[in-house]
C-alpha cells in the first residue's frame, strides 16, 4: 500500500521534525553556547591556564571541545538523517581548511617547540607545535559543529522569517534575510550563465591559464545580474508593500514556546557570564 | 464593490510628461488616461514607445523624486499594483514557496493571519496555482512565474491592476488564464490596464475558447492528452469553480473584449478609442504594434533574405544536418527523464519550430542537442559526427550553438560589437575576418548603429537581438534558438522573418523553440510538437492542424 511517493513524504516529514520543533533563534543560541563552552574550558597549551580553570582537572579540560562537538552531533542527529548529513557537510566544509592551515603553520613553525620530530631545512616539526595545533583545531571543530547546527536544523525560509520577526533595526532583518536566500538564487544564475557561455564556445575546463581566462565571462554577468536584480527587486518589494522598519505580521508564525524562550535566555546569559569570568581571570 | 452603472474613476492621469535623469528627450509627452472602476484598458506601443514608463508613472514608481522629471498629475496610483514584464523580478526573493510568496504582500501590510490565509487560498484557486503552492518560486517556468506575479498583486486587493506585457512570457493557456483573472478583477469592481506590443493576446478569438465547451480551464488549458502526465499536469490551469466572469466583461475569455485602447508612439498618444474599432487599424503595424490578426498580418511565409552579401556572411563553415535519434535525457534529481526517445532531424537550410507546453521537454532537447546535458541514451549527430552520452564536445565544438532565453545570462562586454566579437575570438577567428562577421551580424539584428553602445543601454528587445547576433556570428551549421521572439514588437517580427529567411538561404539548420504558434506556422518549414518529453507530432504544414494549445 505504501507507494514510493508516500515514503518520500514520510522521509521529508521525519527530516523536518527536528527542524520544526526548534525555533531558529533557539538553535542559534545553542550553537553560540556550545562554541563558547568549547573555547572557555579548553586549555591553551604553552600559555598559562586561567585561574578559574585551575579547579578543573587538567585531564578533563581537553575533553571540553570534544564534549561540545558530541553535543552538537547529538542535536544534529535529533533532526533526522538528512539533517545529520547536512550538518556533517557544513562542519567539514568550514573546519577542514582551518584544521589544515593550523597543522601546517603550528606544526612547522612553533618557537616554543623543543621536542623536534622532523627537521625540514629551516623548518622543524615539533611535538609542542603539533599539540598546540591539535588543541586549537579541536576547539574550532567544536565551534564549526555548533555553528553548522543552524544550517542543518533550520530551513532557510525559517531563518528568513526569524530574521524578519527579530528586533533588528530598520530593514536590516529583511536585508539579512535576502542574503540568506541569495545563495541559491546566485547558484542558479551562475549555472545558467556557465551554460550560456559554453553554448557559444567558452571553454571552462583545461589548464589553469584557460580557466583564469574564462572567469570574466562567468563572473561579470553574475555580478551585473545580482546588482541589477537587487535594484529591481528592491523596487518590486517596495511595490508589494514592504517598507523598512515597518513591522510585518507573519501568516504562519514559527513555532515557539515560553520554555524555548527561557532556554535561549539562559544559554546566552551563561555564555556571557563565562566570557566575563574568563576575561577577569586572564587580566587578574 | 461599486454599484453597477455608477462611474467611478479608478485611475486618472492628466498631461503626464516624464523625462529620465540624464535623458535628452521626454519618454512621455502630455499623456492623458482615465480608467473607471469596472473597466479595462489596453495600452499598446512598440518597444521604446513609453509603454513601460507610463505604467511606472501610473503605479507611482516613477515620480519626480526618483531622479526623473515629472509634470502632470496622477490620481489613484496609491491603490494600483504593477505586475512587471519580468515575472521573476516581481518575486520578493525572501519566500521559499508559492504560498508564502503570495502571503508576503499581506504580511508587509501586517494583516490578520486569518485573512491572509483566506486571501492566499483564494489567489491559489483563482490563478490555478494550487498544485504549485509548495514549489520554490524561483524554480517556476516563465508561464507559471507570470501567473504567480499577477496573483501576488491581486492578493492585496488593489483597485487598479497594471500588467506589463506579461503575454511575452505566457503560453496560450497562460494568456487565457491571465485574461480570466483580469476579467474577474474587473467584474468585481476593480480596473485593469494591460500594456502590450501585441493586440492578439488581449483579443484572442473568444469564440475558439467557447467552442472548447468548458471555457477557460477546459480542454484548451490541458491541451492534448500527451500533456496530462506528471510534470505538465502540475502546471496546468485548474478550472476555478466559483469563477464565472459575466460575458462582455473586458478580457473575459467568454466574449470579445469591450474596452478602450491608448496607442503610444514616441511617448505620445497617437490614437485612442474603443479597442474593437482599433483592432485592425492599418496604422498599427507602422507604429510597431502587432494587430489583432496576429503575426499573419505582418510577415509572409516566403520572406526574402536581406541580400546576397548578408546570406554569404551567414553561411556555416560547413553545412550539416542536426539529427536526434531516440534521445532520452533528464536531470539527476528528477524522478523521470524530461525527454523520452525523441527523434527528429533538421536539414541544412531548414527552419524547424519546436512547440509544446511548459515542461514538455523543449529546453532539455535544446541543451542535449548542443552538449550541455549528456543524454541517458540515444544519439545526437551533427553532419556525420556522432555524440553519445560520453561525448564532451559542447556548443561550437560540436557544430551547434544555442541562444538561451535570457540574454542577460551571457552579455558581459561593454560594447555591443565586442559582445559579438568575443565568441569569435574564443573560436580563434582572425581579427580581420572577425570584424566583417561582427558588422554583418549586427546589421542583420538591426544594431548596426549601436555597435559602440553599452549593451545595458539597449532596450530589452535589442539585447535579445544582440544575443542572437552573437550566436549567429559563430557560423555553426546548427543553431538552436530558445524563445527568441519574446517581447518583440511588429518591427522586430518583420526583421525576424527576414533574419530567418537569410539563415535558411545560407544553409543553416535551425531548431527554433517558441510559444508563438501563429508565428511558427508562417515562418517555419516544419513544426515539431513535444509534450511529456515525447515528440507527439511532426508536420510540414506549420502545425496548423495540430490539436491542443501550445
Amino acid at each position: 500500500m505504501t507507494s514510493p511517493a508516500a515514503d518520500n513524504a514520510d522521509n521529508a516529514d521525519n527530516a523536518d521534525r527536528g527542524a520544526a520543533a526548534w525555533h531558529p533563534a533557539t538553535v542559534a543560541a545553542a550553537a553560540v553556547g556550545l562554541a563558547v563552552f568549547a573555547f572557555l574550558l579548553a586549555p591553551t597549551s604553552g600559555v598559562r591556564t586561567a585561574a578559574p580553570l585551575a579547579s578543573v582537572p587538567r585531564v578533563l579540560a581537553p575533553l571540553a571541545p570534544l564534549a561540545a562537538f558530541a553535543a552538537a552531533a547529538a542535536l544534529a542527529a535529533s533532526g533526522g538523517r538528512p539533517a545529520l548529513r547536512r550538518w556533517l557537510f557544513w562542519t567539514a566544509a568550514s573546519w577542514l581548511p582551518i584544521a589544515i592551515s593550523l597543522v601546517l603553520v603550528h606544526g612547522l613553525v612553533f618557537p616554543e617547540g623543543r621536542m623536534i620530530l622532523v627537521r625540514l631545512g629551516p623548518l622543524a616539526v615539533t611535538a609542542e607545535g603539533l599539540a598546540f595545533a591539535a588543541a586549537t583545531a579541536a576547539r574550532w571543530l567544536a565551534a564549526s559543529g555548533a555553528i553548522a547546527l543552524v544550517g542543518a536544523l533550520c530551513r532557510p525560509a525559517a531563518i528568513v522569517q526569524a530574521l524578519e520577526a527579530s528586533s533588528l533595526p530598520g530593514g536590516l532583518g529583511h536585508a539579512a534575510a535576502g542574503a540568506v536566500l541569495l545563495v541559491p538564487t546566485a547558484r542558479h544564475a551562475a549555472s545558467d550563465i556557465r551554460a550560456a557561455q559554453r553554448a557559444r564556445g567558452l571553454v571552462v575546463d583545461g589548464s589553469l591559464v584557460r580557466r583564469a581566462a574564462s572567469l570574466a565571462p562567468l563572473v561579470v554577468p553574475l555580478a551585473v545580474q545580482l546588482i541589477v536584480d537587487g535594484q529591481d527587486r528592491a523596487a518590486a518589494v517596495a511595490a508589494r508593500g514592504f517598507a523598512p522598519g515597518r513591522p510585518m505580521r507573519h501568516a504562519w508564525p514559527l513555532p515557539d514556546s515560553p520554555s524555548q524562550r527561557r532556554l535561549r535566555r539562559a544559554i546566552l546569559a551563561a555564555a556571557v557570564l563565562g566570557i566575563v569570568l574568563r576575561l577577569v581571570a586572564t587580566w587578574s | 464593490m461599486s454599484a453597477e452603472g455608477a462611474i467611478e474613476p479608478a485611475i486618472v492621469a492628466d498631461g503626464l510628461t516624464f523625462r529620465y535623469p540624464g535623458a535628452s528627450r521626454d519618454a512621455l509627452v502630455n499623456v492623458d488616461i482615465r480608467v473607471d472602476r469596472g473597466a479595462a484598458h489596453v495600452i499598446a506601443g512598440a518597444n521604446g514607445s513609453g509603454r513601460t514608463t507610463l505604467l511606472g508613472v501610473l503605479a507611482g514608481q516613477l515620480h519626480g523624486g526618483s531622479g526623473g522629471r515629472l509634470r502632470g498629475r496622477v490620481t489613484g496610483a496609491a491603490t494600483s499594483a504593477l505586475v512587471p514584464s519580468d515575472p521573476y523580478l516581481a518575486q520578493s526573493g525572501v519566500r521559499a514557496s508559492v504560498r508564502a510568496e503570495l502571503a508576503f504582500g499581506l504580511e508587509c501590510r501586517a494583516q490578520e493571519p486569518r485573512r491572509i490565509h483566506e486571501r492566499v487560498a483564494a489567489a491559489l484557486r483563482t490563478f490555478g496555482l494550487d498544485a504549485l503552492a509548495e514549489r520554490d518560486p524561483s524554480t517556476l517556468s516563465g508561464g507559471e512565474a507570470a501567473r504567480l506575479a499577477v496573483a501576488a498583486q491581486w492578493v492585496v486587493a488593489p483597485v487598479t491592476l497594471l500588467v506589463d506585457d506579461l503575454a511575452a512570457q505566457l503560453d496560450r493557456a497562460g494568456t487565457l488564464a491571465l485574461r480570466r483573472c483580469l476579467a474577474e478583477h474587473v467584474a468585481a469592481g476593480g480596473a485593469a490596464i494591460w500594456a502590450t506590443t501585441r493586440l492578439d493576446g488581449p483579443l484572442e478569438a473568444a469564440g475558439r475558447v467557447d467552442s472548447a465547451g468548458a471555457g477557460v480551464g477546459g480542454r484548451d488549458e490541458s491541451g492534448g492528452s500527451g500533456e496530462l502526465d506528471g510534470r505538465t499536469a502540475r502546471g496546468a490551469v485548474a478550472p476555478a469553480a466559483d469563477v464565472d466572469p459575466r460575458p462582455g466583461t473586458p478580457f473575459s475569455p467568454h466574449a470579445p473584449p469591450s474596452c478602450d485602447i491608448t496607442m503610444l508612439v514616441g511617448g505620445r498618444v497617437a490614437a485612442g478609442g474603443p479597442l474593437a474599432r482599433r483592432a485592425d487599424d492599418p496604422r498599427l503595424a507602422p507604429w510597431g504594434i502587432i494587430p489583432a490578426a496576429g503575426p499573419r498580418a505582418l510577415v509572409a511565409p516566403a520572406a526574402a533574405p536581406a541580400d546576397g552579401g548578408a546570406v554569404d556572411m551567414m553561411r556555416p563553415t560547413v553545412p550539416a544536418a542536426l539529427t536526434i535519434e531516440s534521445l532520452t535525457a533528464g536531470y539527476p534529481d528528477a524522478p523521470s527523464p524530461a525527454l523520452h526517445e525523441a527523434t527528429l532531424t533538421v536539414q541544412p537550410g531548414e527552419i524547424v519550430a519546436l512547440v509544446g507546453p511548459n515542461g514538455g521537454g523543449k529546453s532539455t532537447l535544446a541543451r542535449t542537442a548542443v552538449g550541455l546535458l549528456p543524454p541517458t541514451s540515444g544519439l545526437v549527430r551533427v553532419g556525420d559526427r556522432r555524440f553519445d552520452a560520453h561525448a564532451n564536445a559542447v556548443g561550437p565544438a560540436r557544430g551547434a550553438a544555442l541562444a538561451m532565453q535570457r540574454p542577460e545570462r551571457m552579455i558581459f562586454r561593454r560594447r555591443a560589437d565586442e559582445e559579438v566579437a568575443i565568441g569569435l575570438r574564443w573560436l580563434g577567428v582572425p581579427p580581420a575576418e572577425r570584424a566583417a562577421l561582427v558588422a554583418a551580424a549586427l546589421a542583420g539584428a538591426g544594431l548596426a548603429g549601436r555597435a559602440a553602445d553599452h549593451p545595458h543601454d539597449l532596450l530589452p528587445s535589442q539585447r535579445r537581438w544582440l544575443a542572437l547576433a552573437a550566436v549567429v556570428a559563430l557560423r555553426t551549421p546548427v543553431l538552436v534558438l530558445d524563445e527568441p521572439t519574446a517581447g518583440f514588437d511588429a518591427f522586430d517580427l518583420i526583421r525576424f522573418s527576414v533574419w530567418l529567411a537569410t539563415l535558411r538561404a545560407a544553409g543553416r539548420a535551425v531548431l527554433w523553440i517558441t510559444h508563438d504558434r501563429a508565428l511558427a506556422s508562417i515562418l517555419a518549414d516544419r513544426t515539431v510538437r513535444l509534450a511529456g518529453g515525447r515528440v507527439v507530432a511532426d508536420e510540414r504544414d506549420g502545425g496548423a492542424n495540430m490539436e491542443g494549445g501550445v
